[in-house]
């Protein structure tokens, strides 16, 4: 079996950004970069296929500029095969440049299974994947929570709002991967060693026209400080008179 | 027959200190020398290094956050096996065995900052790893042959094998030629029999493998002479003994055992470099294991602090953070700078060991009494900041406090350490080969012949030295640095012109020496971090945080060396001797307080 998983590189959520003096972009300078949580699950998914079945290759494509190579080298060091990066001087925001970019590169690549995270977690457009298949003509299942593959047949579970759902899909296929479907391996030592030694391609994407841009980025206002209003029972009345005409919670 | 030759091709080997043969900054700065060449320019890791660094960390904290649990494991006493085969599997064991024996073949820098991140994790944990990669089985790296290494590296790598460090006994502790373990021929010439008793022994527990030392007679000159010696022993073997796990003040989860050795046959293939080689393994195997405690010391007093600071900014009394307090401040500000000095010589002594051809064998003694000290001290300040709950077990501090404190005790007390800076200190490069022979190879046995030639060496004009390569923001810090090296130099000199073979007996003076070269090389270390900082960073401004550690540590280092230096000779030791020689011979810990005169 040949597997691609797509993956990209995001910034580590848990700071507080700045925006770029050019007003539509976060501020790169002192973000940590790591590989998107939804994307590593799936690089997970393709790593335990191979471990059931050897002959798996699995191969990591990234779009992005060179640093992308470090975040495939993390694929390549959790046990991936091989690495491609599409390279470009910045990731764009139209997620159909990104998606024709990834088509072209998996088109004739033979693989059985494409592989995404549901989602990014700095632009959440959740697009990617799903315009990949369509370009490809191949089926597609978003967001799966469960997978199984056997023989050219496989199956999954999608969580729904307020249930789930059960599928089956004929390979080739491009599947999207949600939250829960597995726990990402740590790159060992022993990987890490090896990925030094592991093919990394480096080819330009081929993003094609891009119609989508933002213009402007801004951050969420700053919250209101609280306020006392007083102490004790005495301060019930005006709370609730605040809460229903000032903070309309109630 | 007893060899301690150390051959060509293993001084200028990573990891050897060598002391004989290589330069050393520190025993320049007794000399009244600047080597410069020695701490410039400040290391970097390679982008590859950094890479490899970021991805191991990562696994680490990813790992530790969801599987570690310090409190319970210092409550149980042991760590879960999931937590050590968690461990294993992420490849830890094998951080510094070469790459050709199934390790990752660390450098000294990948491998003390990954050691720091354990300490600034769990101290107990990084005793384990410590006494298994830093000292039980880096012998094997460092001294054993092609087939010792195939036997027994690659099962180190993966955690099949946890070894040990078998080196102290009841009646030898800083003084290892003390030992009385022994290993003897047998008859056939096929194996030795080891008897003897090893305590506080890390892993035993767990252990597959033990280097263990014990002295093999040896005939010479129709005179038996018994010659410490290393042996790779399995711990599996007949006749090996464990004790229970000893009940700690701190690093609880560590399993800390005897370990007695009972006619255990060892076969002669098992011998660790050569007959008579023990001792001067053991000092290597130290000289570079105890880089990795300064590097998880300053990672352990980075933590708490972290810890106490989001606790001071949280905390309120008298309707301020309790951070807002300057008194609060101070001990932030005074560890924070503490902090960047430890982490910066920990960088630098790495290098060294990376490098090769340069004995940083006083350079991470300086690291480990440093950073030891300073982790206790951190802990310490944590806890009264955190104030009630820094004493409740709830918390964090009070464990800091039990785990910090063992490191100013083992690998060689703090005491030994400052010995061994200044005895070695006091030697001569150059001259001392030629004149003494292996007397230097164990300065703290060989206080007779140090004394003889000490008392006979002519006085030496010393001239200043300068720093050349330091950033001109930092100059008059570099030369403050540069004025307590000349001065320590001249004090060298008179102290011993004054006290002449006694020297080696006036351990306060000594205990001076080392302060003052430890504080000179921590200074030192901060001037070529810095500089480093500063011109990687394009201006002074633009390093402001560095700047300020950089200047409060070299300004507060600078009183307490020439305090030092000071009182090497204007002191009250003859008061002092007498204090402590009354308190002694009465067991009366001081004169009889006047509430007790009934």
């Amino acid at each position: 079996m040949k597997i691609a998983v797509c993956i990209k590189r995001v910034p580590d959520m848990d700071v507080r950004f700045k925006i770029a003096a050019i007003g539509n972009a976060v501020d790169e300078a002192g973000l940590k970069f790591d590989m998107n949580d939804f994307d590593s699950w799936a690089v997970e998914a393709a790593l335990q296929i191979k471990d059931r079945d050897a002959a798996t290759e699995v191969v990591i494509v990234s779009l992005g500029t060179d640093a992308v190579q470090e975040t495939i080298r993390k694929a390549l060091a959790m046990g991936a095969d091989r690495g491609v990066e599409l390279k470009t001087d910045h990731i764009p925001f139209d997620g159909l440049a990104i998606a024709r970019a990834l088509a072209a590169e998996l088109k004739d690549g033979g693989y059985d299974l494409v592989l995404f995270g549901k989602q990014s977690a700095d632009s959440s457009n959740g697009v990617v994947g799903a315009m990949v298949g369509e370009l490809l003509g191949l089926p597609l299942v978003t967001a799966i929570s469960k997978l199984e593959i056997s023989g050219q047949k496989g199956s999954a579970k999608r969580e729904i709002e307020g249930g789930q759902e059960f599928v089956e899909f004929p390979l080739p296929a491009v599947l999207t991967i949600d939250q829960g479907l597995n726990i990402a391996r740590y790159p060992a030592l022993k990987g890490i060693m090896a990925a030094k030694k592991k093919p990394l391609e480096v080819k330009p994407a081929q993003l094609g026209a891009q119609t989508v841009t933002v213009t402007q980025m801004e951050l969420p206002p700053e919250r209101a400080p609280g306020r006392i209003i007083g102490e004790g029972v005495a301060a019930v009345p005006e709370l609730v008179r605040l809460l229903q005409t000032e903070a309309k919670v109630l | 027959m007893a060899s301690v030759t150390t051959t060509k091709a293993t001084h200028n080997a990573p990891h050897l200190a060598a002391p004989d043969i290589n330069p050393s900054f520190t025993k320049g700065v007794f000399l009244g020398e600047i080597r410069e060449d020695l701490v410039f320019p400040f290391p970097v890791m390679s982008p590859e290094e950094t890479e490899s660094l970021r991805m191991i960390i990562d696994a680490l904290r990813s790992f530790a956050a969801s599987n570690i649990d310090s409190a319970k494991m210092d409550h149980d006493g042991k760590f879960p096996d999931e937590v050590r085969h968690g461990l294993h599997e992420l490849g830890l064991m094998g951080l510094n065995i070469p790459e050709e024996y199934g390790g990752f073949g660390a450098s000294a820098k990948v491998f003390n900052r990954v050691f720091g991140e354990l300490g600034g994790t769990d101290p107990a944990l990084t005793v384990y790893f410590g006494a298994h990669e830093s000292i039980g089985c880096k012998g094997i790296t460092l001294f054993g042959t092609d087939k010792q290494k195939s036997e027994w590296l690659p099962r180190c790598a993966t955690g099949e094998i946890v070894a040990g460090f078998c080196l102290t006994e009841p009646g030898s502790g800083s003084d290892a030629q003390a030992m009385a373990s022994t290993a003897v021929l047998s008859d056939d010439g096929t194996h030795y029999v080891l008897d003897g008793r090893k305590i506080w022994i890390s892993n035993a527990g767990y252990a597959g493998m033990f280097t263990v030392f014990a002295k093999v007679p040896v005939t010479i000159d129709g005179n038996i002479k018994k010659r410490v010696t290393a042996f790779i022993v399995d711990a599996h073997s007949d006749g090996i003994i464990l004790g229970q796990p000893e009940q700690k003040m701190g690093i609880k989860a560590s399993d800390t055992r005897t370990v007695t050795f009972e006619k255990v046959r060892v076969p002669v293939g098992n011998v660790l470099g050569e007959v008579g080689q023990g001792f001067h393994i053991a000092l290597e195997i130290l000289n570079s294991g105890r880089l990795g405690l300064a590097a998880g010391s300053s990672r352990g007093a980075r933590r708490i602090m972290t810890e106490a600071a989001k606790y001071a900014n949280q905390r309120e009394q008298f309707g301020r953070s309790i951070g807002s307090f300057e008194m609060i401040q101070r001990k932030f500000a005074q560890t924070a700078a503490d902090i960047y000095a430890a982490d910066s010589a920990v960088m630098l002594t790495s290098e060294m060991m990376d490098r090769g051809a340069i004995d940083f064998s006083l350079e991470t003694a300086a690291c480990k009494v440093f950073a030891s000290e300073l982790a206790v001290h951190a802990a310490s300040e944590a806890m009264q900041i955190a104030g009630g709950i820094g004493y409740s077990k709830e918390f964090p501090y009070e464990r800091a406090m039990r785990d910090s404190r063992i490191n100013m005790i083992f690998e060689g007390t703090n005491e030994i350490l400052r010995a061994l800076i200044a005895l070695s200190g006091l030697q001569q490069p150059g001259e001392r080969l030629r004149k003494l022979g292996s007397a230097f190879k164990d300065p703290l046995h060989s206080m007779g012949e140090i004394s003889s030639y000490i008392a006979g060496r002519a006085k030496r004009v010393v001239k200043k030295p300068e720093f050349t390569r330091v950033h001109p923001s930092l100059a008059k810090e570099a030369d403050r640095v540069a004025t307590l090296i000349h001065t320590l130099a001249l004090a060298v000199e008179s102290a011993v012109m004054k006290h002449g073979k006694k020297i080696v007996e006036r351990q306060f003076i000594q205990e001076r020496m080392a302060d003052a070269a430890i504080g000179i090389y921590m200074s030192t270390a901060v001037l070529s971090r810095t500089t480093w900082e500063i011109e990687r960073a394009g201006s002074v401004d633009a390093v402001k945080p560095e700047m300020d550690c950089a200047r409060l540590f070299l300004a507060d280092r600078y009183r307490q060396v020439r305090r030092s230096i000071r009182r090497i000779s204007r002191n009250q030791d003859d008061r002092m001797k007498a204090v402590a020689e009354r308190v002694l011979e009465t067991s009366e810990a001081a004169p009889i307080a006047p509430s007790d005169r009934v």
